[in-house]
């Protein structure tokens, strides 16, 4: 019985199927790259720049705080077993689940229909229409993807390793910082960059919490909106060599990860 | 030396239940079959897991509330888990630098295990890089250096070849 042909048509299948996946998705990245527009024009655009520059520091801003908080919950939920645990983790993964829209109208209702918008008020903290506005919404849409990989990178160290440091000497925050984050390094930085690249491409929430400062795909949203394609493109064109780079580099410490 | 007295555990699947144990020995061997706790035994004297109850004495001193790092105790465990991230040298300095042994004493130490335990010619090397053998010996270096009062090690010959394993257990 000749095998060859079974295979031959499972593999043309399957490479026709992904063939037509790609395409779908490079070939719209691609024209843009061939009519990107007035590049110079966006470049020489104070507000384009400005806008891009705060979608930039935002996203920044926001990874940090994520890495901050994110870590030590990544830690507990890959070490620990906990009544509620699961609870835990499904809440984790909601600000994933819900319309980026809803996700703006929810935190734009608990900022002012509870006491807590009051206070961040007395204390000269103002998050609508504000910078501070952004970087919370950025944080609430990219802190499940700094915790989930950051809990997958300390779920595969070696419980043993951290028993030895203490033996060693080592308190348990000394190990901690000794040997249990270095090791999951590459985790942070995927995580990191995944967290980075949500929050930057964010638009719906951003909306309603913080029209101003104006972030990227805010500006882009409103120039097409305004005077059309011809306007919006170049900052697109922009924003997409932004998050092909991080991405890129994404990719490169997964493989890196991968080889260890 | 070491008493366990009526000691408890519940750790992951494994669980313990009112062991009392006196080792006044040099040396002292627990067999047992898979499961059946020693390990978490050895995680308790080493202080690595608090007993849930029960107490542990060392030297007729209740240690049960003093934490690993401050007992003194070596602990090698049965995958030796010796840090990936760090080479052989300094798998072996750990310790002494968290004991900040002074760089003159830790060079001795470190020189004099490495050629007691014959793994001078590695010292540079990485973890992954490494037989079951000198894994071994590299981690026993990694706590000997520290001069514990007790060494405490798990499963200490169950990766090991036949030949290999009457070598550690002669050294």
């Amino acid at each position: 019985m000749n095998k060859t042909p079974h295979i031959g048509i499972f593999l043309i299948s399957f490479l026709i199927l992904s063939v037509i996946l790609v395409l779908f998705i490079v070939l719209p990245i691609a024209n843009m790259f061939l009519n990107p527009g007035d590049i110079s024009g966006a470049i020489a655009d104070r507000e384009a720049m400005n806008s891009v520059f705060t979608s930039l520091k935002a996203a920044f801003t926001a990874t940090t705080v994520s890495l901050f908080f994110g870590v030590p919950l990544a830690y507990i939920l890959a070490r620990y077993d906990f009544k509620g645990k699961n609870i835990v983790e499904a809440i984790v993964d909601i600000p994933m689940a819900i319309p980026h829209s809803v996700i703006g109208i929810m935190l734009l209702t608990f900022i002012y229909g509870t006491s807590i918008g009051s206070i961040l008020k007395n204390f000269g903290i103002v998050l609508v229409d504000n910078f501070w506005g952004i970087v919370v919404v950025m944080i609430y849409v990219g802190i499940p993807f700094m915790i989930n990989s950051v809990r997958d990178g300390f779920f595969m160290i070696d419980e043993e390793l951290e028993h030895v440091s203490r033996t060693l000497g080592a308190s348990q925050i000394r190990t901690f910082f000794n040997i249990s984050l270095p090791l999951v390094k590459n985790n942070i930085i995927s995580g990191s960059i995944l967290a980075f690249a949500r929050g930057i491409s964010e638009v719906g929430a951003i909306l309603i919490i913080a029209y101003f400062p104006k972030t990227a795909p805010v500006l882009i949203l409103d120039r097409f909106n305004e005077y059309g394609l011809s306007a919006s493109k170049p900052i697109a064109v922009i924003m997409i060599i932004i998050s092909i780079v991080l991405f890129a580099i994404f990719r490169l410490f997964s493989k890196n990860r991968v080889k260890e | 030396m070491i008493e366990l007295k009526e000691i408890s555990k519940i750790w992951k699947e494994f669980q313990l239940k009112n062991i009392n144990l006196k080792i006044n020995k040099d040396y002292c061997i627990l067999l047992g079959p898979s499961g059946a706790g020693k390990s978490i035994i050895i995680k308790c004297i080493a202080g690595i897991l608090k007993p849930d109850s029960g107490k542990i004495y060392f030297k007729d001193e209740d240690i049960t509330n003093i934490p690993a790092e401050k007992r003194n105790f070596g602990y090698v465990p049965q995958n030796y888990a010796l840090f990936p991230h760090l080479n052989v040298y300094k798998n072996i300095r750990y310790g002494l630098k968290l004991k900040k042994i002074g760089k003159i004493e830790s060079e001795k130490r470190i020189r004099e295990i490495s050629e007691f335990l014959n793994i001078k010619g590695i010292l540079y090397r990485y973890p992954e890089t490494l037989s079951g053998g000198e894994k071994q010996r590299v981690a026993l270096a990694r706590t000997l250096v520290l001069k514990p009062e007790i060494l405490l090690l798990d499963e200490p010959t169950s990766s090991l070849d036949i030949s290999n394993k009457e070598n550690i257990i002669y050294e």
